[in-house]
Protein backbone atom coordinates (compact mmCIF):
# COMPACT_ATOMS: atom_id res chain seq x y z
CA UNK A 1 0.00 0.00 0.00
CA UNK A 2 2.83 2.35 0.83
CA UNK A 3 4.27 1.63 -2.63
CA UNK A 4 0.98 2.43 -4.38
CA UNK A 5 0.74 5.76 -2.58
CA UNK A 6 4.39 6.59 -3.11
CA UNK A 7 4.05 5.81 -6.82
CA UNK A 8 1.40 8.49 -7.14
CA UNK A 9 3.32 10.96 -5.05
CA UNK A 10 6.26 10.52 -7.48
CA UNK A 11 3.98 11.00 -10.50
CA UNK A 12 2.48 14.10 -8.94
CA UNK A 13 5.91 15.43 -8.05
CA UNK A 14 7.18 14.97 -11.61
CA UNK A 15 4.20 16.79 -13.11
CA UNK A 16 3.96 19.61 -10.60
CA UNK A 17 7.67 20.39 -10.16
CA UNK A 18 8.33 20.46 -13.92
CA UNK A 19 5.33 22.74 -14.43
CA UNK A 20 6.41 25.10 -11.65
CA UNK A 21 9.90 25.19 -13.10
CA UNK A 22 8.59 25.92 -16.62
CA UNK A 23 7.11 29.28 -15.59
CA UNK A 24 9.69 32.09 -15.83
CA UNK A 25 10.35 33.86 -12.54
CA UNK A 26 9.01 37.17 -13.89
CA UNK A 27 5.64 35.47 -14.49
CA UNK A 28 5.30 34.01 -11.01
CA UNK A 29 2.95 36.86 -10.07
CA UNK A 30 0.72 36.14 -13.08
CA UNK A 31 -2.96 35.68 -12.53
CA UNK A 32 -5.49 35.62 -15.36
CA UNK A 33 -7.59 38.72 -15.95
CA UNK A 34 -9.56 37.98 -19.14
CA UNK A 35 -12.68 36.42 -17.66
CA UNK A 36 -14.14 35.78 -14.21
CA UNK A 37 -10.87 35.73 -12.27
CA UNK A 38 -11.35 38.22 -9.42
CA UNK A 39 -9.55 37.04 -6.28
CA UNK A 40 -7.89 33.95 -7.76
CA UNK A 41 -4.37 32.95 -6.79
CA UNK A 42 -1.26 34.03 -8.66
CA UNK A 43 0.89 31.26 -10.13
CA UNK A 44 3.24 31.53 -7.14
CA UNK A 45 0.33 31.35 -4.70
CA UNK A 46 -0.97 28.25 -6.45
CA UNK A 47 2.40 26.53 -6.00
CA UNK A 48 2.78 27.59 -2.37
CA UNK A 49 -0.79 26.59 -1.59
CA UNK A 50 -0.32 23.16 -3.11
CA UNK A 51 2.99 22.66 -1.26
CA UNK A 52 1.61 23.87 2.08
CA UNK A 53 -1.11 21.26 1.90
CA UNK A 54 1.46 18.60 1.05
CA UNK A 55 3.39 19.47 4.22
CA UNK A 56 0.15 19.52 6.18
CA UNK A 57 -0.90 16.10 4.96
CA UNK A 58 2.61 14.68 5.44
CA UNK A 59 2.47 15.79 9.07
CA UNK A 60 -0.98 14.28 9.50
CA UNK A 61 0.14 10.93 8.08
CA UNK A 62 2.62 10.91 10.96
CA UNK A 63 -0.09 11.88 13.42
CA UNK A 64 1.49 15.30 13.90
CA UNK A 65 -0.12 18.75 13.79
CA UNK A 66 0.62 21.11 10.92
CA UNK A 67 2.14 24.56 11.38
CA UNK A 68 -0.10 27.62 11.14
CA UNK A 69 0.98 28.47 7.59
CA UNK A 70 0.40 24.88 6.54
CA UNK A 71 -2.99 24.77 8.19
CA UNK A 72 -4.01 27.98 6.39
CA UNK A 73 -2.52 26.49 3.19
CA UNK A 74 -0.71 29.69 2.29
CA UNK A 75 2.86 28.66 3.06
CA UNK A 76 5.46 30.84 4.79
CA UNK A 77 5.38 34.56 4.02
CA UNK A 78 9.14 34.72 3.56
CA UNK A 79 9.09 32.18 0.71
CA UNK A 80 8.85 34.60 -2.20
CA UNK A 81 11.33 34.11 -5.03
CA UNK A 82 10.97 31.36 -7.63
CA UNK A 83 14.03 29.58 -6.21
CA UNK A 84 12.59 29.68 -2.70
CA UNK A 85 9.19 28.49 -3.87
CA UNK A 86 10.76 25.64 -5.85
CA UNK A 87 12.72 24.55 -2.78
CA UNK A 88 9.59 24.74 -0.67
CA UNK A 89 7.69 22.71 -3.26
CA UNK A 90 10.35 20.02 -3.60
CA UNK A 91 10.60 19.82 0.18
CA UNK A 92 6.87 19.20 0.40
CA UNK A 93 7.15 16.12 -1.78
CA UNK A 94 10.15 14.88 0.20
CA UNK A 95 8.04 15.21 3.32
CA UNK A 96 5.27 13.19 1.67
CA UNK A 97 7.66 10.44 0.56
CA UNK A 98 9.06 10.15 4.08
CA UNK A 99 5.69 10.10 5.77
CA UNK A 100 4.07 7.65 3.36
CA UNK A 101 6.97 5.24 3.90
CA UNK A 102 5.64 4.75 7.44
CA UNK A 103 2.26 3.47 6.18
CA UNK A 104 1.73 -0.24 6.55
CA UNK A 105 -1.24 -2.52 5.98
CA UNK A 106 -1.58 -2.54 9.74
CA UNK A 107 -1.86 1.21 10.30
CA UNK A 108 -3.15 2.50 6.93
CA UNK A 109 -6.82 2.64 7.83
CA UNK A 110 -6.70 3.16 11.56
CA UNK A 111 -7.10 6.62 13.12
CA UNK A 112 -4.03 8.84 13.04
CA UNK A 113 -5.41 11.29 15.63
CA UNK A 114 -7.20 9.88 18.68
CA UNK A 115 -8.95 13.22 19.23
CA UNK A 116 -10.57 13.01 15.78
CA UNK A 117 -12.11 9.59 16.32
CA UNK A 118 -15.47 10.94 17.37
CA UNK A 119 -15.44 13.70 14.77
CA UNK A 120 -16.13 13.73 11.06
CA UNK A 121 -12.66 14.90 10.04
CA UNK A 122 -10.32 12.89 7.84
CA UNK A 123 -8.41 10.56 10.08
CA UNK A 124 -6.70 7.72 8.25
CA UNK A 125 -3.21 7.76 6.79
CA UNK A 126 -4.54 6.71 3.38
CA UNK A 127 -7.00 9.61 3.36
CA UNK A 128 -4.27 12.12 4.15
CA UNK A 129 -1.97 10.74 1.45
CA UNK A 130 -4.73 10.65 -1.19
CA UNK A 131 -5.81 14.17 -0.19
CA UNK A 132 -2.29 15.44 -0.95
CA UNK A 133 -2.13 14.00 -4.48
CA UNK A 134 -5.76 14.71 -5.38
CA UNK A 135 -5.48 18.32 -4.21
CA UNK A 136 -2.17 18.72 -6.02
CA UNK A 137 -3.71 17.62 -9.32
CA UNK A 138 -6.58 20.10 -8.99
CA UNK A 139 -4.04 22.92 -8.81
CA UNK A 140 -1.77 21.27 -11.36
CA UNK A 141 -4.66 21.52 -13.83
CA UNK A 142 -4.93 25.23 -13.08
CA UNK A 143 -1.16 25.80 -13.30
CA UNK A 144 -1.15 24.13 -16.72
CA UNK A 145 -3.73 26.65 -17.93
CA UNK A 146 -1.74 29.54 -16.46
CA UNK A 147 1.31 28.31 -18.37
CA UNK A 148 -0.60 28.05 -21.65
CA UNK A 149 -2.06 31.53 -21.16
CA UNK A 150 1.55 32.73 -21.11
CA UNK A 151 2.40 30.96 -24.35
CA UNK A 152 4.19 28.06 -22.66
CA UNK A 153 3.35 24.45 -23.49
CA UNK A 154 3.36 22.40 -20.24
CA UNK A 155 6.28 19.95 -20.00
CA UNK A 156 3.93 16.94 -19.86
CA UNK A 157 2.45 17.94 -23.24
CA UNK A 158 5.76 18.38 -25.06
CA UNK A 159 6.79 15.62 -27.45
CA UNK B 1 -12.87 4.60 13.56
CA UNK B 2 -11.84 2.26 10.79
CA UNK B 3 -12.57 3.48 7.28
CA UNK B 4 -12.24 1.06 4.42
CA UNK B 5 -10.58 1.89 1.13
CA UNK B 6 -14.01 1.67 -0.50
CA UNK B 7 -15.38 4.30 1.88
CA UNK B 8 -12.43 6.62 1.25
CA UNK B 9 -12.67 6.35 -2.54
CA UNK B 10 -16.47 6.65 -2.48
CA UNK B 11 -16.21 9.86 -0.53
CA UNK B 12 -13.75 11.38 -3.00
CA UNK B 13 -15.89 10.29 -5.95
CA UNK B 14 -19.01 11.85 -4.44
CA UNK B 15 -17.18 15.08 -3.78
CA UNK B 16 -15.55 15.38 -7.18
CA UNK B 17 -18.65 14.31 -9.10
CA UNK B 18 -20.54 17.17 -7.47
CA UNK B 19 -17.80 19.66 -8.31
CA UNK B 20 -17.31 18.49 -11.89
CA UNK B 21 -21.01 18.21 -12.71
CA UNK B 22 -21.58 21.69 -11.23
CA UNK B 23 -18.96 23.09 -13.62
CA UNK B 24 -20.42 21.12 -16.53
CA UNK B 25 -23.88 22.51 -15.77
CA UNK B 26 -22.59 26.05 -15.37
CA UNK B 27 -21.13 26.23 -18.88
CA UNK B 28 -23.80 27.18 -21.44
CA UNK B 29 -24.44 24.53 -24.11
CA UNK B 30 -23.26 26.87 -26.87
CA UNK B 31 -19.86 27.17 -25.14
CA UNK B 32 -19.19 23.43 -24.96
CA UNK B 33 -17.01 23.78 -28.04
CA UNK B 34 -14.94 26.49 -26.35
CA UNK B 35 -11.21 26.10 -26.50
CA UNK B 36 -8.87 28.84 -25.26
CA UNK B 37 -7.07 30.67 -28.02
CA UNK B 38 -4.88 33.33 -26.41
CA UNK B 39 -1.66 31.53 -25.52
CA UNK B 40 -0.17 28.11 -26.29
CA UNK B 41 -3.42 26.21 -26.70
CA UNK B 42 -2.93 24.44 -30.04
CA UNK B 43 -4.54 21.01 -30.01
CA UNK B 44 -6.01 21.19 -26.51
CA UNK B 45 -9.42 19.74 -25.74
CA UNK B 46 -12.63 21.74 -25.95
CA UNK B 47 -14.67 22.08 -22.76
CA UNK B 48 -16.97 19.26 -23.88
CA UNK B 49 -14.01 17.07 -24.80
CA UNK B 50 -12.52 17.59 -21.34
CA UNK B 51 -15.72 16.25 -19.77
CA UNK B 52 -15.88 13.28 -22.13
CA UNK B 53 -12.23 12.51 -21.39
CA UNK B 54 -12.89 12.50 -17.63
CA UNK B 55 -15.82 10.15 -18.20
CA UNK B 56 -13.87 7.89 -20.55
CA UNK B 57 -11.17 7.35 -17.93
CA UNK B 58 -13.81 6.64 -15.30
CA UNK B 59 -15.14 3.89 -17.55
CA UNK B 60 -11.70 2.52 -18.45
CA UNK B 61 -10.24 2.54 -14.95
CA UNK B 62 -13.48 1.30 -13.40
CA UNK B 63 -13.38 -1.58 -15.85
CA UNK B 64 -9.76 -2.23 -14.88
CA UNK B 65 -10.73 -2.42 -11.22
CA UNK B 66 -13.64 -4.74 -11.95
CA UNK B 67 -11.74 -6.85 -14.49
CA UNK B 68 -14.36 -6.43 -17.20
CA UNK B 69 -15.04 -4.49 -20.40
CA UNK B 70 -16.24 -0.88 -19.99
CA UNK B 71 -20.06 -0.71 -20.01
CA UNK B 72 -20.01 2.30 -22.34
CA UNK B 73 -17.91 3.12 -25.38
CA UNK B 74 -14.87 5.03 -24.11
CA UNK B 75 -13.80 6.00 -27.62
CA UNK B 76 -10.29 5.99 -28.99
CA UNK B 77 -7.44 7.52 -27.01
CA UNK B 78 -9.71 8.22 -24.01
CA UNK B 79 -11.82 10.66 -26.04
CA UNK B 80 -15.16 9.21 -25.07
CA UNK B 81 -17.94 7.97 -27.33
CA UNK B 82 -18.28 9.91 -30.60
CA UNK B 83 -22.05 9.50 -30.40
CA UNK B 84 -22.13 11.64 -27.25
CA UNK B 85 -22.30 15.24 -28.50
CA UNK B 86 -24.82 17.54 -26.85
CA UNK B 87 -24.56 19.05 -23.38
CA UNK B 88 -27.33 16.81 -21.96
CA UNK B 89 -25.74 13.75 -23.55
CA UNK B 90 -22.32 14.63 -22.19
CA UNK B 91 -23.62 15.27 -18.68
CA UNK B 92 -25.50 11.97 -18.66
CA UNK B 93 -22.40 10.18 -19.97
CA UNK B 94 -20.39 11.85 -17.21
CA UNK B 95 -22.83 11.04 -14.42
CA UNK B 96 -23.09 7.43 -15.57
CA UNK B 97 -19.30 7.17 -15.50
CA UNK B 98 -19.23 8.22 -11.85
CA UNK B 99 -21.96 5.72 -11.05
CA UNK B 100 -19.78 3.07 -12.64
CA UNK B 101 -16.73 4.16 -10.64
CA UNK B 102 -18.80 3.81 -7.47
CA UNK B 103 -19.54 0.24 -8.52
CA UNK B 104 -15.82 -0.29 -9.01
CA UNK B 105 -14.99 1.31 -5.66
CA UNK B 106 -17.21 -1.25 -3.96
CA UNK B 107 -14.87 -3.95 -5.28
CA UNK B 108 -11.82 -2.50 -3.54
CA UNK B 109 -10.87 -4.39 -0.44
CA UNK B 110 -8.15 -3.55 2.04
CA UNK B 111 -5.75 -6.18 0.78
CA UNK B 112 -2.87 -5.74 -1.62
CA UNK B 113 -3.90 -7.79 -4.62
CA UNK B 114 -2.09 -7.13 -7.94
CA UNK B 115 -4.38 -6.89 -10.97
CA UNK B 116 -3.63 -6.47 -14.70
CA UNK B 117 -2.50 -2.97 -15.65
CA UNK B 118 -4.96 -1.19 -18.01
CA UNK B 119 -3.36 0.12 -21.19
CA UNK B 120 -3.89 3.74 -20.14
CA UNK B 121 -2.15 3.30 -16.77
CA UNK B 122 1.47 4.03 -15.94
CA UNK B 123 1.78 1.16 -13.45
CA UNK B 124 4.51 -1.35 -14.34
CA UNK B 125 3.08 -4.82 -14.95
CA UNK B 126 2.32 -6.65 -11.75
CA UNK B 127 2.19 -3.52 -9.57
CA UNK B 128 -1.34 -2.22 -10.21
CA UNK B 129 -3.87 -2.72 -7.44
CA UNK B 130 -7.54 -1.81 -7.24
CA UNK B 131 -6.74 0.96 -4.79
CA UNK B 132 -3.95 2.21 -7.06
CA UNK B 133 -6.27 2.42 -10.08
CA UNK B 134 -8.92 4.17 -8.01
CA UNK B 135 -6.37 6.77 -6.90
CA UNK B 136 -5.28 7.17 -10.53
CA UNK B 137 -8.87 7.81 -11.54
CA UNK B 138 -9.42 10.37 -8.79
CA UNK B 139 -6.25 12.36 -9.46
CA UNK B 140 -6.89 12.29 -13.22
CA UNK B 141 -10.34 13.80 -12.71
CA UNK B 142 -8.92 16.51 -10.44
CA UNK B 143 -6.31 17.42 -13.07
CA UNK B 144 -9.04 18.07 -15.64
CA UNK B 145 -11.30 19.68 -13.07
CA UNK B 146 -8.56 22.28 -12.54
CA UNK B 147 -8.54 22.91 -16.28
CA UNK B 148 -12.30 23.15 -16.81
CA UNK B 149 -12.57 25.61 -13.93
CA UNK B 150 -10.16 27.84 -15.83
CA UNK B 151 -12.14 27.37 -19.08
CA UNK B 152 -15.28 28.38 -17.21
CA UNK B 153 -13.66 31.49 -15.81
CA UNK B 154 -12.33 32.41 -19.26
CA UNK B 155 -15.92 32.37 -20.49
CA UNK B 156 -16.90 34.78 -17.69
CA UNK B 157 -18.87 32.08 -15.89
CA UNK B 158 -18.55 30.92 -12.30
CA UNK B 159 -20.05 28.37 -9.97
CA UNK B 160 -21.28 28.91 -6.45
CA UNK B 161 -20.67 26.07 -4.07
CA UNK B 162 -23.67 24.54 -2.44
CA UNK B 163 -21.94 24.37 0.93
CA UNK B 164 -21.09 28.06 0.99
CA UNK B 165 -20.91 31.11 -1.15
CA UNK B 166 -17.34 30.80 -2.33
CA UNK B 167 -16.36 30.40 -5.92
CA UNK B 168 -14.03 27.67 -7.06
CA UNK B 169 -10.36 28.45 -6.78
CA UNK B 170 -10.61 30.57 -3.67
CA UNK B 171 -9.06 29.48 -0.43
CA UNK B 172 -12.10 28.23 1.37
CA UNK B 173 -13.04 25.47 -1.05
CA UNK B 174 -10.26 23.34 0.39
CA UNK B 175 -11.62 23.72 3.87
CA UNK B 176 -15.01 22.69 2.62
CA UNK B 177 -13.33 19.55 1.31
CA UNK B 178 -12.11 18.51 4.71
CA UNK B 179 -15.24 19.59 6.55
CA UNK B 180 -17.11 17.67 3.86
CA UNK B 181 -15.52 14.54 5.24
CA UNK B 182 -18.40 14.41 7.67
CA UNK B 183 -20.41 13.02 4.78
CA UNK B 184 -18.32 9.90 5.06
CA UNK B 185 -19.50 9.34 8.59
CA UNK B 186 -23.08 10.11 7.77
CA UNK B 187 -23.15 7.73 4.84
CA UNK B 188 -21.37 4.86 6.49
Amino acid sequence: MSQALDFWISNTENDVVSTADAMPEEKYDFRPTAGEFVGVRTFAQQVKHLAANNYRMAAHVLGQPATADQESETGPGDVQSKAQIMDYLRGSFSALHQSVATITLGNALSPAFPERVETARQNTRVQFAVDAVAHSYDHYGQMVEYLRMNGIVPPASRN
Amino acid sequence: MHRSNTQIIDFILDYQEKRIVDVAEAMPAEKYGFVPSVGAFDGVRTFGEQLKHIAADNYLLGAGILGEKPPRDAGTEERGATSVRTKPEIITYLKDSFAYMHRAAAAIDDAKVPIPTPSISPWPNGTATRLGLAIEDCVHSWDHYGQIVEYLRMRHCSVRQSSGNQEFGTGSDRHNYESGARLLDQQH
